[in-house]
Protein backbone atom coordinates (compact mmCIF):
# COMPACT_ATOMS: atom_id res chain seq x y z
CA UNK A 1 0.00 0.00 0.00
CA UNK A 2 0.90 3.53 0.47
CA UNK A 3 3.22 4.60 2.41
CA UNK A 4 1.93 7.15 5.38
CA UNK A 5 4.43 9.52 4.18
CA UNK A 6 2.44 10.21 1.21
CA UNK A 7 -0.66 10.84 2.90
CA UNK A 8 0.84 13.37 5.37
CA UNK A 9 2.43 15.38 2.63
CA UNK A 10 -1.08 15.68 1.07
CA UNK A 11 -2.96 16.65 4.72
CA UNK A 12 -0.13 19.06 5.16
CA UNK A 13 -0.92 20.63 1.67
CA UNK A 14 -4.43 20.70 1.86
CA UNK A 15 -4.14 22.40 5.40
CA UNK A 16 -1.56 24.75 4.33
CA UNK A 17 -3.93 26.00 1.53
CA UNK A 18 -6.19 26.58 3.90
CA UNK A 19 -4.11 28.16 6.56
CA UNK A 20 -3.09 30.49 2.88
CA UNK A 21 -7.12 31.11 1.95
CA UNK A 22 -7.56 32.41 5.98
CA UNK A 23 -4.57 34.96 5.87
CA UNK A 24 -5.02 36.18 2.07
CA UNK A 25 -8.64 36.72 1.86
CA UNK A 26 -10.14 38.95 3.73
CA UNK A 27 -14.07 38.09 2.14
CA UNK A 28 -15.73 36.65 5.50
CA UNK A 29 -17.48 33.36 2.94
CA UNK A 30 -14.02 32.82 1.77
CA UNK A 31 -12.52 32.80 5.34
CA UNK A 32 -15.11 30.10 6.17
CA UNK A 33 -14.77 28.38 3.08
CA UNK A 34 -10.80 27.74 4.12
CA UNK A 35 -11.76 26.60 7.72
CA UNK A 36 -14.01 23.82 5.65
CA UNK A 37 -10.56 22.94 3.54
CA UNK A 38 -8.68 22.39 6.99
CA UNK A 39 -11.38 20.81 9.14
CA UNK A 40 -11.88 18.20 5.74
CA UNK A 41 -8.15 18.10 5.81
CA UNK A 42 -8.01 16.97 9.34
CA UNK A 43 -10.74 14.24 8.62
CA UNK A 44 -8.73 12.66 6.08
CA UNK A 45 -6.06 12.76 8.38
CA UNK A 46 -7.62 10.73 11.32
CA UNK A 47 -8.97 7.78 9.22
CA UNK A 48 -5.71 7.45 7.50
CA UNK A 49 -3.90 7.03 11.36
CA UNK A 50 -6.41 4.84 12.39
CA UNK A 51 -5.63 2.57 9.70
CA UNK A 52 -1.57 2.59 9.83
CA UNK A 53 -1.67 2.36 13.78
CA UNK A 54 -4.53 -0.49 14.71
CA UNK A 55 -7.16 -1.67 12.61
CA UNK A 56 -9.90 -0.06 14.31
CA UNK A 57 -12.92 2.21 13.30
CA UNK A 58 -11.82 5.08 16.40
CA UNK A 59 -10.72 7.35 13.54
CA UNK A 60 -13.49 7.03 11.54
CA UNK A 61 -15.82 8.18 14.92
CA UNK A 62 -13.28 11.19 15.37
CA UNK A 63 -13.75 12.12 11.88
CA UNK A 64 -17.40 11.87 12.17
CA UNK A 65 -17.12 14.04 14.90
CA UNK A 66 -15.00 16.69 12.96
CA UNK A 67 -18.44 16.74 10.32
CA UNK A 68 -20.60 17.41 12.45
CA UNK A 69 -18.09 20.19 14.10
CA UNK A 70 -18.00 21.36 10.65
CA UNK A 71 -21.94 21.63 10.46
CA UNK A 72 -22.13 23.34 13.74
CA UNK A 73 -19.34 25.79 12.22
CA UNK A 74 -20.76 26.74 9.01
CA UNK A 75 -24.12 27.25 10.78
CA UNK A 76 -22.77 29.55 13.66
CA UNK A 77 -20.46 31.21 10.89
CA UNK A 78 -23.06 32.17 7.82
CA UNK A 79 -25.62 33.40 10.83
CA UNK A 80 -23.04 35.84 12.01
CA UNK A 81 -22.61 37.17 8.32
CA UNK A 82 -25.96 37.51 7.58
CA UNK A 83 -26.26 39.82 10.77
CA UNK A 84 -23.19 41.90 9.61
CA UNK A 85 -24.90 42.25 6.27
CA UNK A 86 -28.06 43.42 7.32
CA UNK A 87 -26.16 45.74 10.29
CA UNK A 88 -22.62 46.85 9.32
CA UNK A 89 -23.28 46.30 5.28
CA UNK A 90 -20.55 44.81 4.58
CA UNK A 91 -18.28 42.02 4.64
CA UNK A 92 -14.92 43.52 4.66
CA UNK A 93 -13.85 42.27 8.29
CA UNK A 94 -10.94 44.94 7.89
CA UNK A 95 -14.30 47.95 8.32
CA UNK A 96 -15.47 46.13 11.38
CA UNK A 97 -14.42 48.45 14.23
CA UNK A 98 -16.83 48.87 16.58
CA UNK A 99 -15.81 46.39 19.22
CA UNK A 100 -11.91 46.70 18.58
CA UNK A 101 -11.22 49.07 21.49
CA UNK B 1 -2.07 -1.22 -7.88
CA UNK B 2 -5.92 0.28 -9.10
CA UNK B 3 -6.83 1.25 -5.47
CA UNK B 4 -3.25 3.21 -5.28
CA UNK B 5 -4.08 5.10 -8.69
CA UNK B 6 -7.46 6.14 -7.16
CA UNK B 7 -6.24 7.37 -3.78
CA UNK B 8 -3.69 9.26 -5.52
CA UNK B 9 -6.21 10.54 -7.73
CA UNK B 10 -8.54 11.72 -5.37
CA UNK B 11 -6.03 13.36 -3.26
CA UNK B 12 -4.79 15.53 -6.08
CA UNK B 13 -7.93 16.37 -7.27
CA UNK B 14 -8.52 17.82 -3.04
CA UNK B 15 -5.26 19.54 -3.65
CA UNK B 16 -6.54 21.76 -6.69
CA UNK B 17 -9.80 22.26 -5.61
CA UNK B 18 -9.18 23.66 -3.12
CA UNK B 19 -6.28 25.77 -4.59
CA UNK B 20 -9.41 26.77 -6.96
CA UNK B 21 -11.33 28.01 -4.15
CA UNK B 22 -9.11 29.59 -2.37
CA UNK B 23 -8.43 31.82 -5.14
CA UNK B 24 -11.69 32.05 -6.85
CA UNK B 25 -12.38 35.77 -7.86
CA UNK B 26 -16.23 35.21 -7.73
CA UNK B 27 -17.92 33.87 -4.41
CA UNK B 28 -20.67 31.67 -6.45
CA UNK B 29 -18.20 30.20 -8.32
CA UNK B 30 -16.06 29.52 -5.16
CA UNK B 31 -19.18 27.73 -3.58
CA UNK B 32 -19.67 25.73 -6.60
CA UNK B 33 -16.01 24.12 -6.50
CA UNK B 34 -16.89 23.81 -2.52
CA UNK B 35 -19.73 21.50 -3.66
CA UNK B 36 -17.01 19.58 -5.93
CA UNK B 37 -14.82 19.48 -3.41
CA UNK B 38 -17.24 17.83 -1.22
CA UNK B 39 -17.90 15.06 -3.67
CA UNK B 40 -14.03 14.56 -4.19
CA UNK B 41 -13.30 14.29 0.00
CA UNK B 42 -16.28 11.46 -0.18
CA UNK B 43 -13.89 9.88 -2.80
CA UNK B 44 -10.85 10.00 -0.87
CA UNK B 45 -12.68 8.52 1.95
CA UNK B 46 -14.68 5.84 -0.06
CA UNK B 47 -10.69 4.61 -1.40
CA UNK B 48 -10.07 4.42 2.31
CA UNK B 49 -12.80 1.97 3.03
CA UNK B 50 -14.53 4.19 5.02
CA UNK B 51 -17.98 3.73 3.30
CA UNK B 52 -20.25 5.40 5.96
CA UNK B 53 -18.26 8.59 6.00
CA UNK B 54 -18.09 8.70 2.78
CA UNK B 55 -21.65 8.84 2.60
CA UNK B 56 -22.02 11.31 5.70
CA UNK B 57 -20.02 13.51 3.61
CA UNK B 58 -21.58 13.83 1.06
CA UNK B 59 -25.48 14.18 2.96
CA UNK B 60 -24.28 16.75 5.71
CA UNK B 61 -22.55 18.88 2.39
CA UNK B 62 -25.99 18.94 0.37
CA UNK B 63 -27.07 20.87 3.37
CA UNK B 64 -24.36 23.34 3.60
CA UNK B 65 -23.58 24.06 0.20
CA UNK B 66 -27.82 24.66 0.10
CA UNK B 67 -27.31 27.08 3.22
CA UNK B 68 -24.18 29.18 1.35
CA UNK B 69 -26.02 29.66 -2.11
CA UNK B 70 -28.94 30.84 0.08
CA UNK B 71 -26.94 33.14 2.29
CA UNK B 72 -25.09 34.41 -1.41
CA UNK B 73 -28.05 34.89 -3.28
CA UNK B 74 -30.04 36.63 -0.96
CA UNK B 75 -27.60 39.30 -0.13
CA UNK B 76 -25.36 41.43 -1.69
CA UNK B 77 -21.75 40.85 -1.72
CA UNK B 78 -19.31 43.07 -2.64
CA UNK B 79 -15.70 42.05 -3.72
CA UNK B 80 -12.90 43.70 -2.94
CA UNK B 81 -9.86 44.01 -4.99
CA UNK B 82 -6.84 41.54 -4.27
CA UNK B 83 -4.28 42.73 -1.29
CA UNK B 84 -1.26 40.97 -3.05
CA UNK B 85 0.80 42.38 -0.03
CA UNK B 86 -1.55 39.39 1.91
CA UNK B 87 -0.95 36.64 -0.49
CA UNK B 88 3.38 37.41 -0.19
CA UNK B 89 2.82 37.35 3.28
CA UNK B 90 0.29 34.13 3.08
CA UNK B 91 2.23 32.82 0.41
CA UNK B 92 5.82 33.04 2.65
CA UNK B 93 4.46 32.15 5.94
CA UNK B 94 2.49 28.94 4.66
CA UNK B 95 5.43 27.84 2.30
CA UNK B 96 7.62 27.82 5.72
CA UNK B 97 5.02 26.00 7.30
CA UNK B 98 4.90 23.17 4.90
CA UNK B 99 8.59 22.76 4.43
CA UNK B 100 8.56 22.51 8.23
CA UNK B 101 6.33 19.86 7.92
CA UNK B 102 7.26 17.92 5.44
CA UNK B 103 11.20 18.11 5.91
CA UNK B 104 10.90 16.75 9.63
CA UNK B 105 9.31 13.74 8.24
CA UNK B 106 10.55 10.67 9.79
CA UNK B 107 9.71 6.70 8.42
CA UNK B 108 5.70 6.38 9.66
CA UNK B 109 5.21 2.95 8.41
CA UNK B 110 2.41 1.77 5.47
CA UNK B 111 -1.09 1.53 5.28
CA UNK B 112 -2.77 -1.12 6.23
CA UNK B 113 -6.15 -1.93 3.80
CA UNK B 114 -9.21 -2.29 5.86
CA UNK B 115 -12.92 -2.21 5.09
CA UNK B 116 -15.21 -0.68 7.95
CA UNK B 117 -18.39 -1.32 8.45
CA UNK B 118 -21.66 0.25 10.45
CA UNK B 119 -22.30 -2.97 12.94
CA UNK B 120 -18.36 -1.60 14.51
CA UNK B 121 -18.82 2.37 14.09
CA UNK B 122 -22.07 2.10 15.89
CA UNK B 123 -20.82 -0.06 18.51
CA UNK B 124 -18.18 1.87 18.86
CA UNK B 125 -20.03 5.60 18.74
CA UNK B 126 -22.84 4.37 21.13
CA UNK B 127 -21.02 2.30 24.14
CA UNK B 128 -17.34 3.61 24.05
CA UNK B 129 -17.66 7.39 22.55
CA UNK B 130 -21.28 7.70 23.91
CA UNK B 131 -20.27 10.68 26.57
CA UNK B 132 -18.84 12.56 23.36
CA UNK B 133 -21.31 11.96 21.07
CA UNK B 134 -23.80 13.21 23.55
CA UNK B 135 -21.52 16.48 23.90
CA UNK B 136 -21.29 16.87 19.99
CA UNK B 137 -25.17 16.58 19.86
CA UNK B 138 -25.89 19.43 22.89
CA UNK B 139 -23.30 21.41 20.89
CA UNK B 140 -25.44 21.42 17.37
CA UNK B 141 -28.67 22.25 19.64
CA UNK B 142 -26.74 25.20 21.09
CA UNK B 143 -25.25 26.42 17.73
CA UNK B 144 -28.74 25.88 16.13
CA UNK B 145 -30.52 27.62 18.73
CA UNK B 146 -28.02 30.88 19.03
CA UNK B 147 -28.20 31.11 14.87
CA UNK B 148 -32.12 31.48 15.56
CA UNK B 149 -31.59 34.06 18.31
CA UNK B 150 -29.04 35.63 16.63
CA UNK B 151 -31.22 36.23 13.50
CA UNK B 152 -34.22 37.36 15.14
CA UNK B 153 -33.08 40.43 16.82
CA UNK B 154 -33.50 43.65 15.24
CA UNK B 155 -30.67 45.74 14.92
Amino acid sequence: MIPLEVITVFFVGLFCVGMFGMVARKNAIFMLLSLEIMLNALGIFLVSLSRQIDKSVNGEVFAFFVLLLILSNSTVGLTLLVFLLRTCKTNNLEDLTTLRW
Amino acid sequence: MLEKIILLFFLVLDIVLAVLIVTAKDVRRAIILLMMFAVSISGTYFSFGARFLSAIQLIIYAGIVAFYFFVTTTTTIKNKPKDSVRYIFGLIFTGALFLTIVTTLDNLGKLTPYVSNIKEISESLFSKYTATFGIILILLLISTLGSLNIIRRKE
